[in-house]
């Protein structure tokens, strides 16, 4: 081989790592691929949720500084590396830190002061939110659709109505806050730092698969279940980063720019995901009510409501604070840390006041007084309505964004 | 590039910078350029998506040291 060969050899390759860990993916390949970690869950007999997650860390916390017995906290919690979706949550925030290192956009990014009360606030609405609905816009919203349960649909009017309520609020703020808007200094990467960021990217690559396949291969059951935990949250996070998946988008913008493409993405990925997990349940391999919140319909459409007005303040949703708190945005570390400690306190004091107590009922299904476990092949007696319900849904989705692309009736800017 | 005003969206992430740039053009005579500054990744698709939508040109999208720098001038 030439020597000219070589430097070509070596050029393709840095065009391909370029193509792959630096340029943005699709938001389009970013849903099918979250799709496919999704059904992966299912099949290993989980289902993907967030909250769950935040809520025992808040737990710990609120027990920490003693204010979680008082308010009726759980005093005895499954550790944060064995509860699965807190390891969820943990390797989703690896995953995105991973692939923000491979494309050296990791940056400490320190937001202007107002941005801390936003953070603040819209955590703590999250939190509440979250609590109501049985679930973030993954566990609240995208897992029950999936599932063939209107909770997730109730959910999606309740997270539109909140999204335009806070995006007119925050249009409101930027009339009337004028405080702490000064952004502070921007926390420069040292260039020798930043030449080595795709070897630690490497290395954070090589640790998590090693911590994966030890546990897996530990012929103990449950870290062998939690091996397959690792692997998916770290690919959500990485998938997420590089595509820039986000729910809180998805919901903002055709009211924003009136640009549809994230909630296309998420409406592609909806379409791909409720037939198979459709078939999934007929098939008997998964059990559709561990992935449907005894919320419907009144804690889906609040719950909706008070989450999607908090993650427009917020910047993110819930895994979208993950991904955005793995590539170094301050801002999302605080607003994760508020919804983690709100969602523990609203559970707790809901649960307090029998609004969220879960009682079963005589068809076996959960029910609280913010509602019950819906799924429509139960409520329409077959899976042909069931199926073509949640279809008819998607699809006026899909033709409202669309429609709002063009004449952008829609956008309140 | 000259420009006839700043906009500093450092440390922001969306959909601020977008929010504050509308904001921002608004107050702007037609032909007038708006420069803006930005430490998200995310911004580079979403000023381009913006321009697209609204038909405001974006002159230039640049990068240095992880700091996104926009010109966009008002239709």
């Amino acid at each position: 081989m030439s020597s000219d060969g070589g430097a070509c050899w070596i050029e393709g390759l840095k065009q391909d790592y370029q193509q792959v860990f630096v340029e943005e993916w699709s938001p389009y390949l970013g849903a099918v691929l979250m799709i496919l970690i999704i059904i992966g869950l299912m099949v290993s007999g989980m289902f993907w949720g967030i909250y769950g997650g935040l809520k025992l860390w808040g737990d710990y916390f609120n027990n920490m500084i003693g204010i979680g017995p008082l308010l009726g906290v759980p005093q005895k919690l499954e550790t944060l590396l064995m509860h699965r979706m807190s390891l969820m949550n943990m390797t989703l925030v690896l995953g995105a830190f991973c692939a923000a290192l491979l494309s050296r956009q990791f940056l400490i990014n320190r937001p202007p002061k107002l941005e801390y009360v936003w953070g603040i606030m819209g955590g703590c609405l999250m939190g509440l939110g979250a609590t109501l609905a049985g679930g973030c816009t993954s566990g609240g919203f995208f897992t029950p659709v999936l599932h063939s349960s209107p909770a997730g649909w109730v959910m999606w009017v309740g997270l539109i109505g909140g999204a335009v309520i806070g995006l007119k609020s925050l249009l409101w703020t930027l009339e009337h806050v004028e405080w702490g808007m000064q952004a502070p200094r921007t926390l420069h990467v040292p260039p020798s730092l930043l030449s080595v960021y795709p070897l630690l990217g490497l290395g954070v690559v090589i640790a998590v698969l090693y911590w994966a396949t030890d546990w897996y291969t530990s012929g103990n059951e449950r870290l062998e279940a939690r091996g397959i935990v690792i692997l998916a949250g770290f690919a959500m996070g990485f998938i997420m980063h590089r595509s820039r998946l986000c729910f809180a988008r998805c919901f903002r913008e055709p009211f924003m720019t009136g640009e549809g493409q994230m909630t296309k993405a998420i409406i592609l990925g909806l379409a791909i995901g409720i037939p198979i997990a459709a078939l999934l349940i007929q098939k008997k391999l998964i059990d559709p009510y561990l992935g449907i919140p005894p919320t419907f319909w009144m804690g889906s459409l609040l719950g909706g409501l008070i989450f999607g007005f908090g993650m427009i303040f917020a910047g993110g949703c819930a895994s979208g604070s993950l991904w955005r708190m793995g590539e170094g945005h301050i801002k999302l570390w605080v607003a994760a840390f508020f919804f983690a400690v709100s969602g523990s306190i609203s559970s707790a004091l809901l649960k307090k006041s029998g609004l969220m107590v879960v009682e079963v009922t005589i068809d076996e299904i959960d029910a609280t007084k913010m509602g019950y476990q819906a799924f429509f092949p139960v409520m329409l007696n077959n899976w042909g309505w069931a199926l073509l319900a949640g279809g008819i849904a998607v699809l006026i989705w899909y033709i409202l964004v669309s429609y709002n692309e063009c004449t952008e009736k829609f956008t309140v800017l | 590039m000259n420009f006839d005003k700043e906009l500093d969206a450092r440390g922001l992430n969306c959909p601020l910078p977008i929010l504050r740039a509308k904001k921002t053009l608004a107050e702007m005579q037609s032909g007038e350029v708006l420069r803006v500054t930005s430490t998200d990744p995310g911004s580079v698709k979403d000023f381009a998506a913006f321009a697209k939508q609204t038909g405001n040109e974006l002159l230039s999208s640049t990068e240095s040291n992880k700091e996104f720098e926009y010109f966009m001038k008002r239709k």
